[in-house]
């Protein structure tokens, strides 16, 4: 019993700010303002989604270039995030089985160097990076991002991917080669069907990773066209700030990461679960 | 169709030999079986054959064609696994099918071909199902099927018949014998059970940590067992052995061991002079002994009744003699109960002598 109500706690204690934000985001800036609270909104509205869209009337040009610049962020991140998902898994696929189902020379130093980039807190390495960026003259560019995030991404989808790739069962993948398969028809059309969920997986993970990154974003990105949300969002809290709005595009930046994870549990959590095709007598 | 032979083949994992060096000749058409005991290298021996582990050292050969090289798709073998390794995403047709799409084979005769392996294992009504709505016996029938439908050079089995309960391990037993005999093709079968060994092999190789003990037909390594392991290993229960020294009692050799002397005359062998002193071990099969209540066959001996195991066509009785327990197959209607005298006799015809340093048959 205590340990629901604890949990009941705790639960409340993380999605309060989430549905107050809701709340906001759904309320005109006066009413949130109101004393005594109105914790549900007697004026409930989608104008602040609807300025987001460009679905609405606005008022003067300040505001309008907020809901602007936020539906530009979205669509930034969506454009770095898809790609970057994409191409990461793939490479982590590719990675990840090599490592988990062959020896090889070199292999242990090969992955440590490999996971070794992830042990560096990125803020010790924003400034040279930046520098060799502009020197190349990608900052405020797509392609900045997506490398950055692909390049930072592949070391822990392998880490994942190479321990889901060493369960898989190797008799099928010796019965396809005997059928006739090289290797890699046989990790085409054998192994990457069967490891599908666990890839599924962490391409969510990627695109989450990249959804959600905000220092490398504000750095490469900022004040650039091609900014994406998390840093439009932390540049709206000016002395001009629209709470709403700002509640708006929060909510808007949560969405997708949270309902491809909810689509995609199952497949995320059984990453964790070795599930054999069939039990050896030995 | 095709003679396997494999030279001073081996395989390293580690610092550890699995398997080697170790020659082998299987001849075309044969049922060959790879018997020994769990880690004895026989799964290594087969994937070596196959092409799914690389050669240390030693050659392969396919009909007199070295085949090291050449990777498993091409070698023309098909291969059954102990966990039939179905592919879990295809239903059962696409499962047989696969290795024909893979080399192009015109889609009528991939029907042709599914369709009459299918049939011969009768599983033809299962085609549209995933492997996951198949029972144990049904996945393996259509990890044959898989196999059958390649008509290949070589068919190498790794303990299929392990994860089947015992009721269709019998069936499947007989089923596997009359493929053999249909489809006249070499085939290679691993196996830990003795008894799958005996009924399906023409030839067993028994191998025993990499090492060849006897390559051989079932009855000679049954009756000529090589060693103490080979004479153990084959024949349940397992044989009977007793340490014994060949003494001169009463001016005719004798074997003496601390529970009782056998004349030795009568044995397979005639003693020679400098065999008196020679340290041996006494091979004796449990089935190849007399039990009764009155003195029985040759060189009876009295002992007494430990353990008494109730098989229903025979029963396994322990006796003590001295401080030793030996197995008798006793076939009686009523068998004795614990604790009761009774005589052990002989057939000294039946009887093996090994080697004690080097465990090797002496005859």
């Amino acid at each position: 019993m205590i340990t629901y109500f604890v949990a009941l706690v705790v639960a409340a204690w993380s999605i309060a700010p989430i549905l107050w934000t809701f709340v906001m985001s759904i309320s005109y800036e006066r009413e949130i303002f109101s004393v005594p609270t109105h914790w549900i909104p007697e004026q409930p509205t989608s104008y602040n989604y609807a300025r987001i869209f460009g679905l609405a009337y606005e008022a003067t040009t300040v505001v309008s270039g907020q809901a602007v610049q936020i539906r530009q962020g979205l669509v930034n991140s969506l454009l770095i995030a898809t790609p970057v998902a994409v191409v990461a898994t793939l490479l982590a696929s590719l990675a990840g089985y090599a490592f988990g189902r062959y020896t090889f020379r070199f292999k242990n130093a090969t992955l440590f160097a490999f996971l070794s980039t992830r042990m560096l807190p990125p803020i010790t390495i924003i400034i040279p990076y930046y520098f060799v960026f502009s020197q190349i003259r990608l900052v405020g560019t797509y392609q900045s991002l997506i490398i950055t995030y692909v390049a930072a991404i592949v070391p822990v989808l392998t880490w994942i991917l190479l321990g889901f790739f060493a369960t898989l069962p190797i008799e099928i993948e010796r019965a396809a080669r005997v059928d006739g398969c090289s290797r890699l028809r046989a990790l085409r059309t054998v192994i990457l069907p069967m490891a599908a969920p666990g890839i599924a997986a962490v391409g969510i993970l990627a695109f989450c990773l990249s959804w959600n990154e905000f220092l490398f974003a504000l750095i490469l990105s900022g004040g650039t066209s091609v900014e994406t949300l998390p840093p439009v969002i932390s540049g709206l809290f000016t002395h001009a700030a629209q709470y709403t709005l700002m509640s708006a595009a929060v909510i808007l930046s949560i969405i997708p990461t949270v309902v491809l994870s909810l689509i995609f549990q199952k497949y995320i959590t059984q990453l964790r679960i070795v599930d054999a095709v069939s039990v050896r007598a030995e | 169709m095709a003679r396997v032979v494999l030279e001073n083949v081996t395989k390293k994992f580690g610092e550890n030999a699995a398997v080697g060096p170790l020659s082998l000749e299987i001849p075309d058409q044969e049922f060959v079986v790879l018997l020994g005991p769990s880690g004895c290298g026989k799964s290594t021996t087969l994937n070596l054959i196959a092409g799914l582990e690389e050669l240390d050292s030693g050659h392969i050969y396919f009909n007199d064609e070295l085949v090291d090289d050449k990777p498993p798709d091409k070698r023309d073998v098909a291969m059954v696994f102990q966990s039939y390794a179905l592919y879990p995403h295809m239903n059962v047709f696409d499962n047989i099918s696969f290795s024909l799409k893979i080399r192009k084979m015109p889609a009528e005769e991939i029907k042709r071909r599914v369709k009459d392996a299918a049939e011969l294992l009768q599983i033809a009504d299962l085609v549209g199902r995933r492997p996951h709505q198949l029972s144990g016996g049904e996945r393996q029938r259509v990890a044959l099927a898989r196999a059958i439908v390649r008509n290949p050079e070589v068919f190498l089995l790794d303990e299929p018949l392990s994860n089947l309960d015992a009721q269709l391990r019998v069936y499947m037993r007989a089923e596997l014998k009359r493929l053999h005999s249909e489809l006249k093709t070499t085939f290679i079968y691993v196996t830990h059970d003795q008894v799958e060994a005996l009924t399906m092999a023409d030839r067993i190789a028994l191998l025993r940590r990499g090492v060849l003990q006897q390559y051989d037909t079932p009855d000679q390594l049954y009756r000529a067992p090589s060693n103490t392991f080979v004479a153990s290993f084959i024949g349940s229960p397992p044989m009977n052995f007793v340490d014994c020294t060949v003494t001169i009692l009463s001016g005719r050799p004798h074997l003496s061991t601390d529970m009782f002397p056998m004349d030795a005359t009568g044995l397979a062998r005639v003693m020679q002079q400098d065999d008196v002193g020679r340290e041996f071990i006494l091979g004796v099969r449990p089935e190849d002994l007399l039990i009764s209540t009155e003195p029985v066959g040759e060189n009876p001996v009295q002992a007494k009744v430990y353990v008494v195991e109730p098989l229903g066509s025979e029963t396994i009785v322990d006796v003590k003699l001295g401080n030793s327990i030996i197995k008798v197959t006793s076939r009686a209607e009523s068998p004795p109960a614990v604790g009761d005298p009774v005589w052990i006799g002989f057939n000294k015809k039946r009887i093996h002598l090994f080697d004690r340093k080097t465990k090797e048959l002496v005859f």
